[in-house]
C-alpha cells in the first residue's frame, strides 16, 4: 500500500486504553471495602475516606469519557497501532522472558538464571545477532551480579547448582 | 575544652585528615545508592563487624560519608534512567529524566551534585549552630502536625497531575489505596491483602519504586531501541567539560532556591519519622508554588531538579540532629550508628557534647568535609556517567530488570516481593502508555501509610473527634499555610495572565 492509499488517519481519540486503570483502581476499591465493612473504625477510616475520593474521581472520569464518546470525540478499540510488529514481538517476548526469571530463579540459583537471562533477552531484543559475544557478556556480567551482590552485600539471594558448586570450591 | 572558631577549625582538619576513609566510602555510597534496595542502612549492617573493630572516630567518619553519598548516589539512576535509587530520590526524575532524554544527561548531573553538596553543605552548618534548638522540633511535631506535613506532600499529586487532573488525581489516590494495604495500626484487621501474608506489614517500598519506574521503564525503552533520539545522541557525543561547567553555573545562580528547599530538608528530617521521600515531594511542590514557570516543571525544569536534590541531602544533617543532642534516633542509619557508640562506650545525648565534644561535633564535621570530597570526586565523573543513556535497550533492559529485580528482593529476603516489583512493573507500564503519571501512585503509596498512622493516632486520642485536626496552635499555622500554598498557584497564574494581557 502506498502513501496515496493509507487511510487519512482518524482525529478521535482512542480511550479504551485510559480506562483500564481506573477499572482496576474500582476494582480493587471494591475488593478493599469487602475487606473492612466488618472490621473496627480505625481500620475503615482511611478506606473510606481515600476510596469514596476515589471512586467519585473514577465516576467523574468515566462521565466525560462517555460525553466524549457520545459526541463523536473519542472511539473504543483494542488494538495498539503505534507499536511495530517486531517490537510488539520482541516486548512480548522479554516480558515472557522476565516471568521465566521469575519463575525460575529460587529453583535453579540466582546466578545460572541471570546468566541465562542476560543471554536469552539481549539475543532477542537483538535480532539473535553475535550469539557468541552475547554469550559471553552474560556470563561475565552473571559472575560480576554475584561478586556484587552475594559475596560483597552478603545477599541471600535463592541458591542453585552453581553457588553450591563455587561454595564446595572454596 | 573550649568550644570556639579555633576547636572548629582544627577538628575540620583533623576529619580532612580521614580523607583515605571517606573516600572510598563515598564511592561505595554511589554504588549502593544508586541500586534500588541497597541502602545506606544496609549497607552499614552488613560491615557493622567492620565498624566494631575499627577505631569509634574512624567507625563514625566511615558511616556518615557512606550516608551522605549513598543519598546523592541515588539520584544518578533516577536521572539518567528513571530509576530511582532510593525512595528520597522519588522526586528527582520528575525533571531530571527529561533533561536526560533531552541528551543533557551530563548538565542535569553536574547540577543535581552541585545542588546536593550546596544543601548538604548548608545544613551542616547551620545544624552545628542552631543543634540545641532544631533537636526541640520533634517535640512540637504531633500527629496533628505530622498530617499536614504529610499533606503538604501529598499535595504534590494535584502538581503532577496538572496537565490532566481527573487521571492525576486517580492515580495519586489509586496509590493512597495501594499504600493502605496490610494490617491496620489499632486491631491489626487485614486490609486489601488479598490474602497474602507478606502484604500485612504493608506495601513495601522497594518493590513498587522498582517496578512503577524501572521495571516499566525497561519495557517501555524496548519500544524505541534507544534512551535517545538520534540528535540526542549526538549531543551527549559531543558534549564537553563545558556540559558540566554550565551546570555548575545554572546552580549556583540559583543559591536562593538551594537554601531555603534544603532548609525544608534540614527541618522535615529532625522530626523522627519523617525522611527525605516527604522532604523532596515536599521541596518540589513548594518550589513549584513559588515558581514563576510553574508550568516548566515535569519537562527538564532546573528548579525542579535542585528542589528534591538540595532537600533530600538537607535531611541527612537533620536526621542525626535527634541523635546527637537528645539520644533519640530520627532514622534508620542515626539508629545504627547509635549501636555503634554505646557498643564503643560513646554517649549519646548532651552527655556526647559534654564528655566527648570532639565526637558530638566530630560528626557533623565529618558531614561538611564529605560533602566538599564530593565534589572533588563526583563532579568529574558527571561526564562519563551521562554516557549511560547512550547504551542501546538490548543491553540496558535486561540489566535493569536483573538488577532492580534483586534489589527488590534485597530489604525483606522475600521471593514474594520480587513478584510484587513485576505486578507494579505492569502497573507503571499501562500507566505510562495511558497518560497516567506513576509519580502521583508512588507518592500515594509512600505516604498514604503514613498519613493514615498519624490520623489514626490523632483520632483514637480524641476519642473519634476529627475535630482534633484543628487543635493545636502549630497544627493550625501549618494549616493555614497548607491552604495558602494550595491557593497561590491560581492566584500567580491569574496574575501572570493579567500582566500578559497588560
Amino acid at each position: 500500500m502506498n502513501e496515496k492509499e493509507q487511510p487519512i488517519s482518524s482525529p478521535k481519540k482512542n480511550i479504551a486504553g485510559e480506562l483500564i486503570l481506573p477499572f482496576c483502581a474500582l476494582l480493587f476499591t471494591l475488593y478493599y471495602f469487602s475487606t473492612v465493612i466488618e472490621s473496627p473504625w480505625t481500620a475503615q477510616v482511611n478506606a473510606f475516606m481515600v476510596g469514596s475520593v476515589l471512586i467519585g474521581v473514577i465516576i467523574i472520569f468515566f462521565i466525560t469519557r462517555t460525553i466524549m464518546l457520545l459526541n463523536g470525540k473519542a472511539q473504543l478499540h483494542l488494538n495498539v497501532p503505534r507499536i511495530h510488529s517486531s517490537i510488539k514481538t520482541r516486548q512480548s517476548g522479554f516480558i515472557g522472558l522476565t516471568i521465566a526469571y521469575l519463575l525460575v530463579i529460587e529453583s535453579f540459583g540466582f546466578t545460572l538464571t541471570t546468566g541465562l537471562f542476560f543471554w536469552g533477552s539481549m539475543l532477542l531484543l537483538d535480532y539473535g545477532k553475535a550469539p557468541v559475544v552475547k554469550g559471553a557478556l552474560a556470563v561475565f556480567m552473571a559472575l560480576a551480579a554475584y561478586g556484587i551482590f552475594i559475596l560483597g552485600f552478603e545477599t541471600r539471594l535463592p541458591k542453585g547448582v552453581f553457588e553450591a558448586f563455587l561454595t564446595g570450591v572454596f | 575544652m573550649d568550644i570556639n572558631l579555633a576547636f572548629f577549625v582544627e577538628l575540620f582538619f583533623h576529619v580532612l585528615g580521614m580523607w583515605w576513609v571517606i573516600v572510598p566510602s563515598i564511592l561505595l555510597g554511589l554504588v549502593v545508592g544508586a541500586i534500588p534496595g541497597f541502602s545506606a542502612a544496609n549497607t552499614i549492617i552488613i560491615l557493622l563487624p567492620l565498624t566494631f573493630l575499627m577505631d569509634v572516630e574512624v567507625g563514625l567518619v566511615f558511616m556518615i560519608a557512606l550516608y551522605c553519598s549513598s543519598r546523592l548516589g541515588a539520584g544518578i539512576p533516577a536521572i539518567l534512567v528513571n530509576i530511582p535509587g532510593t525512595a528520597g530520590a522519588a522526586a528527582t526524575p520528575l525533571d531530571g529524566y527529561p533533561m536526560a532524554k533531552q541528551g543533557l544527561g551530563q548538565r542535569a548531573l553536574s547540577i543535581s551534585f552541585v545542588s546536593s553538596i550546596i544543601g548538604g553543605v548548608l545544613t551542616t552548618v547551620l545544624a552545628l549552630v542552631t543543634m540545641p534548638w532544631l533537636a526541640r522540633v520533634g517535640f512540637y511535631m504531633h500527629s496533628v502536625e505530622m498530617i499536614v506535613v504529610m499533606l503538604f506532600g501529598i499535595s504534590l499529586i494535584a502538581s503532577v497531575a496538572a496537565k490532566d487532573m481527573i487521571k492525576g488525581l486517580i492515580a495519586g489516590f489509586f496509590g493512597l489505596m495501594i499504600g493502605s494495604i496490610g494490617a491496620d495500626h489499632v486491631y491489626a484487621t487485614p486490609r486489601g491483602t488479598m490474602g497474602f501474608l507478606e502484604l500485612y506489614d504493608g506495601v513495601p517500598l522497594i518493590p513498587a519504586l522498582v517496578g512503577l519506574f524501572a521495571i516499566s521503564e525497561a519495557f517501555l525503552v524496548i519500544e524505541k531501541g534507544t534512551f535517545l533520539s538520534k540528535t540526542n545522541v549526538q549531543n551527549v557525543d559531543n558534549a564537553s567539560w563545558k556540559e558540566t561547567i554550565i551546570g555548575v553555573r545554572i546552580t549556583l545562580k540559583r543559591w536562593y532556591h538551594i537554601t531555603w528547599t534544603s532548609m525544608i530538608g534540614l527541618i522535615i528530617g529532625v522530626i523522627p519519622g519523617a525522611g527525605a521521600a516527604i522532604a523532596s515531594f515536599v521541596a518540589y511542590q513548594q518550589s513549584r508554588t513559588f515558581s514563576k514557570t510553574p508550568e516548566a516543571y515535569g519537562t527538564g525544569h532546573y528548579e525542579g531538579l535542585i528542589a528534591p536534590e538540595a532537600a533530600n541531602n538537607g535531611v541527612t544533617a537533620g536526621t542525626l540532629i535527634p541523635l546527637m543532642v537528645l539520644g533519640i534516633p530520627g532514622g534508620a542509619t542515626a539508629a545504627i550508628m547509635m549501636v555503634v557508640m554505646q557498643y564503643q562506650g560513646v554517649p549519646t545525648g548532651p552527655r556526647l557534647f559534654t564528655e566527648r565534644p570532639e565526637l558530638g561535633y566530630g560528626v557533623f564535621m565529618a558531614m561538611l568535609v564529605t560533602y566538599l570530597l564530593m565534589a572533588f570526586t563526583i563532579l568529574p565523573m558527571s561526564r562519563y556517567m551521562s554516557r549511560v543513556t547512550m547504551v542501546s535497550t538490548t543491553y540496558m533492559s535486561p540489566i535493569i530488570i536483573a538488577f532492580t529485580l534483586v534489589g527488590s528482593f534485597v530489604p525483606r529476603e522475600y521471593m514474594f516481593d520480587m513478584y510484587l516489583a513485576f505486578a507494579f512493573g505492569i502497573i507503571g507500564y499501562i500507566a505510562r502508555k495511558t497518560g497516567y503519571h506513576v509519580a502521583a501512585i508512588l507518592i500515594g503509596v509512600i505516604l498514604g501509610p503514613l498519613l493514615e498512622q498519624y490520623m489514626l493516632r490523632a483520632l483514637k486520642m480524641s476519642d473519634g473527634d476529627p475535630m482534633v485536626l484543628f487543635s493545636s496552635s502549630l497544627g493550625n499555622m501549618l494549616w493555614a499555610a497548607l491552604v495558602i500554598t494550595l491557593i497561590l498557584p491560581a492566584f500567580f497564574k491569574r496574575r501572570r495572565q493579567s500582566k500578559a494581557v497588560e
